[in-house]
């Protein structure tokens, strides 16, 4: 037992290029360690930029696994997840270009307005359910922009080696994100503020 | 611009920015990450080559992945071409497979983009998870990617188990099933005993030349 936790601090304290170098000395059980770590931004950043668990699970599953492939290419000088979010971003827009409409499941989230039992939940559901539909409505590099700066809270720096466009093309992208879900949730923030 | 103005633009801008955090919070709250999802993505990066071996990576048979359209067109030729065979070694006329009858054999032609000789080894498997009480079960395993939703099983007829044939090129397969969304391994089968990342998997052996 003694074992085990010292086991799993020492993992915990190890950087995620550390876990990198350990996978690629021959110790896949390091990749799952990452795995953790960066499932939960990697997922959420995908949920809300296709808008649906299913296609949001696939693109992930894709890029955590071309990353487990190329794992051998990553510089340990560059944040892992900045290298981790350039691929993920990249199956975003490969999936959205397949798609080539964005079908807004955000929006058909009758299940959670149901589960909703009291009043402040409800409304709490409700402004969920219209800042989901805010967001499926931005231009796709409008709402990869906003989600990465205030979402997934990237610097600009980060932002423009995940995406490859320039910091001022993300700045304008931002700006304008947040202009058009001001204006979106304009009736919204007027009602819960 | 008046002291004034300044001021009012000032606090415009402190509302803008506060909404527009009250916007990123909401969106900042994790999402569900299902169990089930997380064990097949782990699976998944199992069935890869180390990285950086230069091999290549995976041993996952793609195949798998064909469309529907295409594997029925296939399994059709096939079926019809088998027939004919059939019917000029037996000299009897050829009566094409019913719809029916069809479905069944499907799952068991040699898939599609491979040659006859190939194929030859393939072997139907039927896998059987007694669940009487389970509303939903799949096979996942290392010849479907470990994708939830690629072979739904098909409950029995008396009811209390859940089946499906699936034909398996000669080796060795690791599987699980998923009972109402758990990942489950089969307790008629042996263990699979390279669960590196943790997940609870079974063993088949399909005869013929064995992988490792």
């Amino acid at each position: 037992m003694t074992l085990v936790a010292v086991a799993k601090v020492d993992a915990d304290s190890m950087t995620d290029a550390m876990l990198v170098r350990r996978v690629l000395d021959g110790d896949p059980r390091a990749f799952t360690i990452l795995v953790d770590r960066h499932l939960q931004p990697c997922l959420r950043f995908a949920t809300r930029m296709l808008g649906g668990q299913h296609d949001a699970e696939d693109v992930t599953q894709e890029a955590l696994l071309r990353a487990y492939r190329a794992l051998a290419t990553y510089d340990s000088s560059n944040s892992f997840r900045t290298w981790l979010f350039a691929i993920l971003v990249n199956r975003c827009r490969t999936s959205l270009l397949q798609r080539s409409r964005y079908t807004r499941r955000v929006v058909t989230d009758e299940d959670a307005l149901q589960s909703a039992v009291s009043g402040d939940e409800a409304a709490a559901t409700e402004l969920r359910i219209e800042i989901g539909r805010a967001v499926a409505m931005l231009e796709p590099d409008q709402r990869e922009a906003f989600l990465l700066k205030h979402v997934e809270q990237l610097g600009y720096d980060e932002m423009a080696a995940v995406t490859g466009a320039g910091v001022s093309a993300l700045k304008m992208r931002v700006k304008r994100a947040c202009e058009r879900l001001q204006e979106l949730l304009g009736e919204v923030n007027d009602v819960t503020s | 611009m008046s002291h004034h103005e300044a001021g009012q633009d000032a606090i415009e801008r402190d509302g803008e920015e506060s909404s527009i955090e009250r916007v990123a919070a909401e969106l900042r709250a994790p999402v569900p990450i299902r169990a089930e999802f997380r064990a097949g993505l782990l699976r998944g990066v199992s069935m890869l080559a180390p990285p950086g071996s230069g091999a290549e990576t995976e041993r996952v048979v793609r195949r798998w992945r064909l469309r529907p359209l295409t594997a029925i067109a296939a399994g059709l030729a096939c079926a019809i071409a088998g027939g004919l065979l059939t019917a000029l070694l037996l000299g009897r006329p050829y009566a094409p497979p019913s719809s029916a009858a069809l479905t069944d054999l499907t799952a068991t032609m040699p898939l599609p983009g491979e040659s006859a000789a190939a194929s030859g080894g393939h072997a139907t498997v039927r896998f059987v998870f007694v669940a009487p009480y389970a509303s939903r079960v799949s096979l996942v395993g290392d010849f479907n990617r470990w994708n939830p939703t690629a072979m739904p099983m098909n409950r029995s007829t008396d009811g209390r188990a859940w089946l499906i044939d699936v034909p398996l090129a000669p080796g060795r397969h690791v599987y699980a099933f998923i009972v109402d969304g758990d990942l489950a391994p089969d307790p008629a089968a042996p263990r699979a005993g390279d669960d590196d990342f943790g997940v609870p998997s079974s063993v088949v052996l399909v005869g013929g030349a064995a992988k490792s």
